[in-house]
C-alpha cells in the first residue's frame, strides 16, 4: 500500500543524508586505494561496487521513492565537484542514480531483479570518468594536463587503458555489483527485515 | 491550551507493544501530568499522538478524538503543531539537527521563518532565564549529556509552546544532568505552562507533579493525584512496577579509592590494579589508582561526569592503554590483548554488540562445534530461550542487555563490566538485571558496574566505590 | 575575525574549481593555496589552515628537491600520486575552510534565499552532521568486535566470512536507522517540514569583506589565466 505517495517529506531527507554517508564511505574504502594508483585506477569502479550493495538495498526499502535515489545522485555530484573530481564521474553518477531510480521504481521498489539490476547501473556511474576518457582521449588528456596532471601520470594511464582493460572493467564491475547486490539482497532477508528496520 | 483524549485507541503497525485501548482523559492548561507505567504501557505512544508523530511518522490506526482546545489533533500540520508542542526526546546524542549551540537553540525559530532580531531577543531570553552562559557558542559533539538535554530543552522552550512534553528526559543522564532538567522543569511549571512527562525515574519529578496517571497495558488504571502520590511507599510503587519517588541519600558508606602505594592482602585471587594512570589528550584521567577487585562481589563505580568512571572500565578491560602501573588477574601480569580477551564490557548502548540474525546465533559466534545445548541452557538462564529464533533486535532494551550477557557467558569471560546497565530500565527490569548480576558474581565472575542508579546499587553492591576528579 | 555571507563561500569554490580545472600545477596552485590559506586565517580558522598549509609546503618541497633521488617505478608512481594530490589540494583545502567556517542554519538559510530545494539542502546537511557520529558509533562497533575476537583481517574472514559480513553491516545499519528515526523525530517536531521561508539569527546579506574577497579571487584567477594562456602561446 504506497499510501504515502511518492511525494518525499522530512523524514525522507533526512535518511537519505545519513545513507548517503554511508554510500560515500562505501565507495571511499572500497575503490580509493585503486583510484590514486594509475596502474589500478581502471579498477575503481570495481572496488567502489563491492561494499555498497546490501546500503542500496536497505536504502531503497526505507525509502521505496524514487526521487530518494535521485538525491543521492544529485548530492554525490555536488559533492565530488565541490571536491575536484572529473565531471565524467560526478556526471555519470548522478545520471545512473537517476536510470536506477526509474528502473526500480516500475515495480515499486519491490521486485528483487529489478532491485539488483538498478544497483548494478547505479555502480556504472563510477566508470564516467574512464568512459571519456577512453572514447575522447585527446580531449581527456589535454583537460587533465591543463589541470595539472603529470604527463607520465597520464603515459601510464594511457599505457593501461587498452580496450581490453576497459573491458575488464565494465565486466569486472557488472560482476562485482551482481555479488554485492546479491549480498544485499540476502542480507535483507536474513537481516534487515527481521530485524524490523524496514518497514 | 486544554487537552482531551476521547475513546483514543492505537496500535503500532505489526506490532503489539505501546499499543492504546480506549484511553480516556483530560489535562488542563498549567498542570504537571506524569505518564508511569512499566515499558510498553503505551506512555510514550500518548505523547507521540500529542506531538503529532503518530500516526505521521509512525504509521498505525488513531481511533478516537484527540483534542486541543476543541480542535481535533488531526487538523494541524506538523509544523504548526510544533508551535504548540516541544518535544524532548530521550538521547542526547540524536537530538540536535545542529552542530553548534546557538544554531541549535534557535533552530525551531529559524523553521518557523521568525524574523532575525526577535530570532536574537529570544535567544538572548532563553541564555538568562535558563542560565546557558556557558554553553553558548560551544560545540555540541563536546558538551556532556546533560548539558546536550539542556540544550535540546532550550531549543523547545525558545519556541513559547503552550505544552512541553518530555518523553524520559532523564534516561541517559547521570545525578547532576538530572538536576539541570529538574530546574528547567521548575522554571515552566511557574510560568503556567503544561507538562506532560513520561518517565520510568520519578523521584526528581516528584515535587513537580500535580497528577500521575497509571497505564498498564495501554489502558488507564488509575489516576493519582500529586499530593496522594507523594506519600506513596515504596512497596506500594514497586507493586506497581513503578520506581521509587523519593530520593534518599544514600546511607552507604563510600569506600575511598586509594591513590598511595599500599600493601595488598592477596593478590593471588583478584583483579589488582597498582598505580594505575590513564592519560587521554594530555589529561591524567586516572592517577595512579589502587584498587583490587574480588571475584563474588559486585563494585559499582560512582563519580561525577569526568571523573574517569568510563575511562577505568577501559583501561580495564584493555581498549585503552594505561600510562603508568600494571593490572595483574590473579597473581599474573597481564597485557592489553589477554585482558581483552578476559573481559566484556555490556555497553550502554548494546545495539553497538549485537551481530546475528538469532539469538542463538548470537550465542553461537566463536563458540565450538557442540555448543547449541549450552548455547540454550544459557539464554534459558536469561529468560531468553523463548526468543531463541527472534532476531536480537527486536528484543527490549533490558533483553537486549541479557542477551550480551549470555555471550559474555557463553566465551567464558572473567571479567564483567557493565556501563550504565540500567538506564532506561522500568522497575521490574531494574529489578531482574540486580538479580543476573547477583547470578553472575555467584558464579564467579568479577563484576564491575558503573552507575548512578541508586535503587540498583541498594539492590545487589556490595562494594561502591567513587572516583573524583583529580 | 571576519564573517562572509556562505553564498560567497560557494562561489568562491566554484572560482577555485575553474583554477584548478583551467591552470596546471605549478607557482600559481601554490600562490592559490596562499590565497586561500589567508581567507582562512580572515575567518578563524588559523589553527587547522595553518597545519594544511604546512603539509602542503612539505610535500612540494619533497617533489622539488627530493623526487630526484628515487628512480624507476618508485619515480614514477611518488610522482604521479604527488600530481594527484596537487591537483585535489585547492579545492579541497577551499571546501575544508568554507565547510569548518559555516554553521548548519547559516548555510540553510542561505541555500533558501538562493531557492534551492530543501530535497537537496537538508541530506547535504545531514551529511556533515551525521560524519562525526558515524565516527563514534564505528568505534564503538570496533571495540564491541574485538571482545567477540572479530576483526577484519583476511584470516579472521576465511574462518568466519558470513560472521565479518554480519559485523560489518548489521550494527552500522541499525545504529544508522535508529540515529536517522531520532533525528527525524526532533527536526519535525519543531517544525522542520514548515515550506516557509527559513530565516537565520545570522545576517545573511552581502557585504564589504564579500565584495571584497570576490573581487581578490577573480582578479587573481583572471590574471593567472591570461598570464598563463599568454604564456603558452
Amino acid at each position: 500500500m504506497n499510501k504515502k505517495g511518492d511525494k518525499l517529506n522530512a523524514r525522507d531527507f533526512i535518511i537519505t543524508g545519513i545513507f548517503s554517508v554511508l554510500f560515500l564511505m562505501a565507495v571511499m574504502i572500497g575503490g580509493g586505494p585503486f583510484a590514486a594508483i594509475p596502474s589500478l585506477t581502471f579498477y575503481f569502479p570495481i572496488g567502489a561496487a563491492v561494499l555498497a550493495g546490501p546500503i542500496f538495498m536497505l536504502f531503497i526499502a526505507k525509502v521505496p521513492k524514487r526521487g530518494a535515489l535521485a538525491i543521492v545522485g544529485v548530492v554525490e555530484c555536488i559533492l565530488g565537484t565541490l571536491t575536484g573530481m572529473h565531471w565524467g564521474l560526478n556526471f555519470g553518477i548522478l545520471i545512473c542514480s537517476i536510470i536506477a531510480a526509474v528502473i526500480a521504481g516500475f515495480e515499486n521498489f519491490k521486485n528483487q531483479k529489478l532491485n539488483l539490476v538498478a544497483y548494478i547501473v547505479y555502480c556504472i556511474g563510477a566508470m564516467g570518468t574512464y568512459f571519456v576518457f577512453y572514447f575522447n582521449r585527446e580531449s581527456w588528456i589535454s583537460f587533465m594536463l591543463q589541470k595539472g596532471t603529470e604527463q607520465s601520470y597520464i603515459d601510464v594511464m594511457s599505457s593501461v587503458a587498452t580496450g581490453k582493460m576497459m573491458l575488464i572493467m565494465i565486466v569486472g564491475t557488472i560482476i562485482v555489483a551482481s555479488l554485492s547486490g546479491l549480498l544485499g539482497l540476502r542480507l535483507m532477508r536474513k537481516q534487515f527485515v527481521k530485524a524490523g528496520i524496514v518497514e | 491550551m486544554n487537552i482531551e483524549f476521547k475513546n483514543v485507541s492505537f496500535a503500532y503497525p505489526g506490532k503489539e507493544n505501546g499499543a492504546l485501548e480506549d484511553v480516556n482523559f483530560q489535562i488542563k492548561q498549567g498542570e504537571f501530568v506524569l505518564l508511569v507505567g512499566e515499558s510498553g504501557c503505551g506512555k510514550t505512544t500518548i505523547t507521540r499522538i500529542l506531538n503529532g508523530l503518530i500516526p505521521s511518522f509512525y504509521g498505525g490506526n488513531l481511533k478516537g478524538n484527540v483534542l486541543l482546545d476543541g480542535k481535533d489533533i488531526r487538523e494541524y500540520k506538523s509544523y504548526e503543531l510544533s508551535s504548540l508542542v516541544g518535544s524532548v526526546f530521550q538521547n542526547p546524542r540524536t537530538q540536535f539537527f545542529n552542530a553548534d549551540t546557538d544554531g541549535e537553540i534557535v533552530f525551531g525559530l529559524e523553521n518557523a521563518g521568525i524574523q532575525r532580531d526577535v530570532i536574537k531577543a529570544e535567544l538572548d531570553r532563553v541564555t538568562s532565564e535558563l542560565h546557558l552562559e556557558q554553553l553558548r557558542n560551544r560545540n555540541i559533539f563536546k558538551l556532556s549529556g546533560g548539558e546536550k538535554q539542556k540544550i535540546a530543552f532550550a531549543s523547545v522552550y525558545a519556541t513559547n509552546p503552550k505544552i512541553y512534553l518530555m518523553d524520559e528526559p532523564s534516561a541517559n543522564l547521570d545525578t547532576q544532568g538530572i538536576g539541570e532538567i529538574k530546574q528547567c522543569l521548575e522554571k515552566i511549571k511557574r510560568e503556567g505552562g503544561t507538562v506532560i512527562v513520561a518517565e520510568h525515574r520519578l523521584y526528581y519529578l516528584t515535587s513537580l507533579i500535580d497528577r500521575v496517571i497509571y497505564l498498564e497495558n495501554g489502558k488507564i488504571k488509575q489516576e493519582i493525584d500529586g499530593d496522594t502520590f507523594r506519600t506513596m511507599d515504596l512497596n506500594t510503587l514497586n507493586a506497581m512496577g513503578l520506581r521509587t519517588n523519593k530520593y534518599e541519600l544514600p546511607c552507604y558508606e563510600y569506600k575511598k579509592c586509594d591513590y598511595k602505594q599500599q600493601e595488598t592482602k592477596c593478590i593471588n585471587d583478584c583483579l589488582s590494579l597498582k598505580g594505575l594512570s590513564v592519560e587521554l589528550n594530555k589529561h591524567k584521567v586516572l592517577n595512579s589508582l589502587n584498587k583490587d577487585f574480588y571475584p563474588n562481589q559486585i563494585y559499582c563505580v560512582v563519580g561525577n561526569n569526568g571523573a574517569g568512571k568510563s575511562t577505568l572500565l577501559r583501561a580495564i578491560c584493555g581498549l585503552i592503554k594505561p600510562s603508568q602501573g600494571a593490572i595483574s588477574l590473579y597473581g599474573k601480569t597481564v597485557s592489553g590483548k589477554e585482558r581483552m580477551q578476559k573481559s566484556f564490557i555490556v555497553m550502554q548502548d548494546v545495539n553497538y554488540q549485537l551481530f546475528a540474525d538469532s539469538l542463538l546465533n548470537e550465542c553461537l559466534i566463536g563458540a565450538k562445534e557442540d555448543s547449541l545445548a549450552l548455547a540454550e541452557k544459557t539464554l534459558d538462564e536469561m529468560n531468553l530461550l523463548q526468543y531463541k529464533d527472534c532476531h536480537p533486535n527486536t528484543l527490549s532494551g533490558g533483553q537486549k542487555q541479557r542477551l550480551a550477557i549470555a555471550v559474555s557467558l557463553m566465551m567464558d569471560k572473567e571479567i564483567l563490566l557493565f556501563d550504565e546497565p540500567t538506564s532506561g530500565l522500568d522497575y521490574k527490569n531494574m529489578r531482574l538485571c540486580a538479580n543476573i548480576l547477583k547470578k553472575l558474581a555467584n558464579k564467579g565472575k568479577i563484576i564491575i558496574v558503573v552507575t548512578h542508579d541508586e535503587e540498583l546499587i541498594s539492590q545487589c553492591c556490595d562494594e561502591i566505590f567513587k572516583l573524583e576528579n583529580n | 575575525m571576519i564573517r562572509i555571507d556562505p553564498r560567497t563561500k560557494m562561489i568562491l569554490i566554484a572560482i577555485t574549481l575553474l583554477f584548478s580545472m583551467l591552470i596546471p600545477t605549478g607557482i600559481y596552485t601554490c600562490l592559490w593555496i596562499l590565497l586561500i590559506a589567508i581567507l582562512g586565517i580572515l575567518l578563524g580558522r588559523w589553527q587547522k589552515t595553518v597545519r594544511t598549509v604546512i603539509v602542503f609546503a612539505v610535500l612540494w618541497f619533497i617533489s622539488l628537491y627530493f623526487l630526484s633521488l628515487f628512480s624507476g617505478t618508485a619515480y614514477i608512481s611518488l610522482m604521479v600520486w604527488l600530481g594527484l594530490v596537487f591537483k585535489c589540494y585547492p579545492c579541497c583545502m577551499m571546501a575544508g575552510v568554507v565547510i569548518g567556517t559555516t554553521q548548519m542554519g547559516e548555510f540553510m538559510a542561505a541555500m533558501s534565499k538562493w531557492r534551492i530545494p530543501r530535497s537537496v539542502v537538508i541530506p547535504l546537511a545531514i551529511i556533515f552532521r551525521y560524519i562525526p557520529t558515524l565516527k563514534e558509533d564505528w568505534s564503538h562497533i570496533r571495540d564491541a568486535m574485538a571482545f567477540r575476537g572479530i576483526s577484519f583481517s583476511p584470516l579472521c574472514f576465511l574462518k568466519n566470512p558470513g560472521t565479518v559480513i554480519d559485523a560489518l553491516y548489521l550494527p552500522v545499519l541499525v545504529t544508522a536507522c535508529k540515529s536517522a528515526d531520532e533525528l527525524s523525530s526532533s527536526a519535525i517536531t519543531r517544525g522542520i517540514e514548515n515550506p516557509g521561508k527559513r530565516t537565520s539569527r545570522l545576517h545573511i546579506k552581502f557585504g564589504m569583506a564579500d565584495g571584497v574577497l570576490l573581487l581578490v579571487f577573480l582578479l587573481a584567477f583572471v590574471c593567472i589565466l591570461a598570464i598563463n594562456k599568454g604564456g603558452s602561446v
